[in-house]
């Protein structure tokens, strides 16, 4: 059993901490409009916010009762957490079957809010209901994507990738180079690559109005002959704006950009745009691109970008990486020279251990109460790991120091988000070895039984234990063991690993997303709400 | 560090070598008086916890007084017996509801085993 026991232990370690959770919560809770953001530390506010969104919950048709229901018994206490997962994912998200009626105050209403918050199209005040900033909103993006209805619209933020594609597709022209301004670089010289004016060519070269307008106008040989006020109209357009922040809501997403979503382009913007190419220029399937091939500076603080290549590079990682191929990598590894093989593995140990101190700290902000705003979408972050396919085996061993940062981020989202895999997990490995009784007790009234691996049990009950008290430990066993054979197909699935990693250790790093990948998929399995 | 391979292995063998005599299944519910805090088990949950030790704990410390409230034996063609406790309070009674619900929820757990080892195989 020392094997198992150090599984178990190190399990534990790995295991979501209490003070993550409530930074999440606290997020979650914030962007929904249940917690005002002074009340972030204060747990009795924590609680009442807690306490409206489950009520609200169960009167919304975003849920059914049995979804809640088999949260309840599956996440125990994280459940509320799980539901508040969901309601803001952008990736997998949930969709509406039909918009709530103006003024109530409803979940439904809120995630409508919080949806065009993110992307701009809604002032924060009154999140809890539809008002006319709202409709407004969601007129505004009816009319980018063309959609039918605003019903249609809101939805289609529930896959925010489908609806870059959607943007492309209607604005693909003009629209799609993007220009701001930023005050303090108007001392800095115009700097128009020809590398730029190629790129431009070939992705817009098609189109020889908007092209030789371009040209007209804007990318002039001498700063003093482009023309300023086109370039500040444009800057200031609506969908000017809301395609930036179109961007940053997608760079946010991937965790490269911590700055505000504001549809403003700044300095933090650009490193975040300089760090998704060097990530792009990683992939050995596309050519090299160059920073400046994207975005040049035309003159006195106007700068024109490539939106275009850079919202169309977050579509070709979502057409790349649809599941999570873990058996692809651990074919690599199979079959790596032992060299590699070893700087794999201890490259990606100390992924883990700098994820799980990132994961504490720099995420949420470093001190207590000060929150950053972080994305959790789980499918993000696994499409991420997995829409570099092969390179990635590649980067850990070969480029690791030059990755390190981006795998760390990675990282300290994936154990974030496996937390709940992690947590299932150990609940079958202490079944199965015999050390996950069941307990109740009311005062002196003690109850405890106790499923052994071959299917016997035992209970105890104090003979102080009333009758209700006996009606609810029967509820609770029968929620242990609900959640039982949920967890046992995670360990089956998790010992399969040994069929794929023959020949190699195998490392906590794989473990994990292997623990997640089984996780994803039985959920899927018993339609649980889950990302 | 946890030798993620060898604990894996040896929890596959763990499973199959526990499951592999279980020709029957045995459910039972006691109840009486007894001076267990709450804190020995919580505190045991994760690592050693194991109610028989607890029972034969109880029993040399004579600090119970247990009486069976219900025992039952399925066997695996189906057969099953019973014993049930004579006199039975209002909680007994609620304690054998709770017995019957276990019966279930004990076959219902066999299967899943059962479900995790052909997986496995």
């Amino acid at each position: 059993m020392g094997a198992i026991d150090d599984l178990i232990l190190e399990a534990q370690q790995y295991e979501d901490q209490e003070d993550t959770r409530t930074e999440e919560l606290v997020q979650h809770l914030s962007d929904l409009g249940y917690l005002q953001a002074e009340h972030a530390a204060d747990n009795p506010s924590i609680q009442q916010a807690l306490y409206a969104f489950e009520s609200e919950i169960r009167h919304s048709s975003l849920f059914t009762l049995s979804q809640l229901n088999k949260a309840k018994q599956l996440y125990e206490e994280g459940w509320l957490l799980q539901l508040l997962r969901r309601l803001v994912d952008l990736d997998e998200g949930l969709e509406l079957k039909s918009l709530p009626e103006a003024g109530r105050t409803c979940l439904e209403a809120r995630m409508i809010n919080y949806r065009l918050g993110l992307l701009g199209l809604w002032e924060h005040r009154a999140i809890e209901s539809l008002g006319e900033l709202t409709t407004a909103g969601l007129q505004k993006l009816q009319n980018y994507g063309r959609f039918v209805s605003r019903l249609e619209a809101i939805n289609s933020l529930a896959d925010i990738q489908g609806f870059t594609q959607r943007m492309i597709q209607v604005w693909g022209g003009e629209n799609m180079i993007s220009v701001f301004y930023i005050e303090n670089h108007q001392s800095s010289k115009q700097h128009v690559s020809l590398k730029f004016r190629r790129r431009f060519k070939k992705d817009f070269g098609s189109d020889e109005k908007f092209y030789n307008s371009m040209l007209t106008h804007v990318l002039q040989a001498k700063e003093k002959e482009v023309d300023y006020s086109y370039l500040d109209a444009k800057s200031k357009t609506d969908l000017n704006h809301f395609l930036i922040r179109l961007l940053q809501v997608h760079q946010w997403a991937d965790g490269t950009y911590s700055g505000l979503l504001d549809g403003d382009l700044g300095e933090k913007t650009m490193d975040s745009l300089r760090t998704m190419v060097e990530i792009y220029n990683e992939d050995e399937d596309t050519a090299d691109v160059k920073f400046k091939e994207l975005v040049a500076h035309v003159g006195q603080g106007f700068y024109v970008m490539n939106t275009r290549f850079l919202l169309k590079h977050y579509m070709t990682e979502k057409s790349s990486a649809q599941r999570i191929d873990t058996e692809e990598l651990f074919d690599q590894l199979n079959t790596a020279k032992t060299d590699d093989q070893e700087a794999f593995m201890s490259n990606m140990d100390e992924v883990l251990v700098d994820a799980q101190q990132r994961s504490e700290e720099e995420i949420y902000g470093g001190r207590r109460g000060v929150l950053k705003r972080v994305y959790y979408g789980v499918s993000r972050v696994f499409r991420q790991l997995f829409a570099h396919g092969k390179k990635f085996f590649r980067w850990v061993v070969k480029g690791f120091k030059k990755m390190f940062g981006f795998l760390r981020d990675l990282f300290a989202k994936v154990l974030k988000v496996a937390g709940n895999a992690l947590k299932m997990f150990l609940k079958g490995l202490l079944f199965l070895v015999g050390r996950k009784p069941v307990v109740s007790h009311q005062g002196e009234g003690l109850l405890l039984s106790q499923i052994q691996l071959g299917g016997d049990s035992f209970t105890l009950a104090s003979n102080l234990a009333s009758a209700k008290s006996i009606i609810a430990h029967s509820r609770l066993v029968s929620n242990t063991l609900y959640s039982l054979g949920f967890c046992l197909e995670i360990v089956e699935q998790v010992i399969k690993l040994l069929k794929y990693l023959t020949g190699v250790v195998i490392t906590w790093p794989l473990f994990l997303i292997q623990l997640f990948k089984a996780f994803k998929e039985i959920s899927e399995k018993y339609k649980l709400v889950q990302q | 560090m946890a030798n993620l391979k060898e604990a894996l292995e040896n929890l596959k063998e763990n499973i199959a070598d526990k499951i592999k005599d279980a020709s029957s299944l045995e459910v039972t519910t006691f109840t009486g008086s007894f001076n267990l805090k709450v804190s020995d088990v919580v505190k045991n949950n994760n690592n050693k916890f194991d109610i028989e030790k607890i029972l034969e704990q109880l029993n040399a410390q004579a600090m119970a007084d247990l009486q069976l409230v219900a025992y039952s034996m399925i066997k695996m063609d189906g057969d099953q017996a019973n014993i049930v406790k004579n006199n039975l309070t209002e909680e007994d009674k609620e304690l054998l509801v709770f017995h019957k619900n276990m019966i279930e929820a004990s076959q219902n757990s066999r299967k899943a085993i059962v479900d995790l080892i052909k997986g496995l195989i």
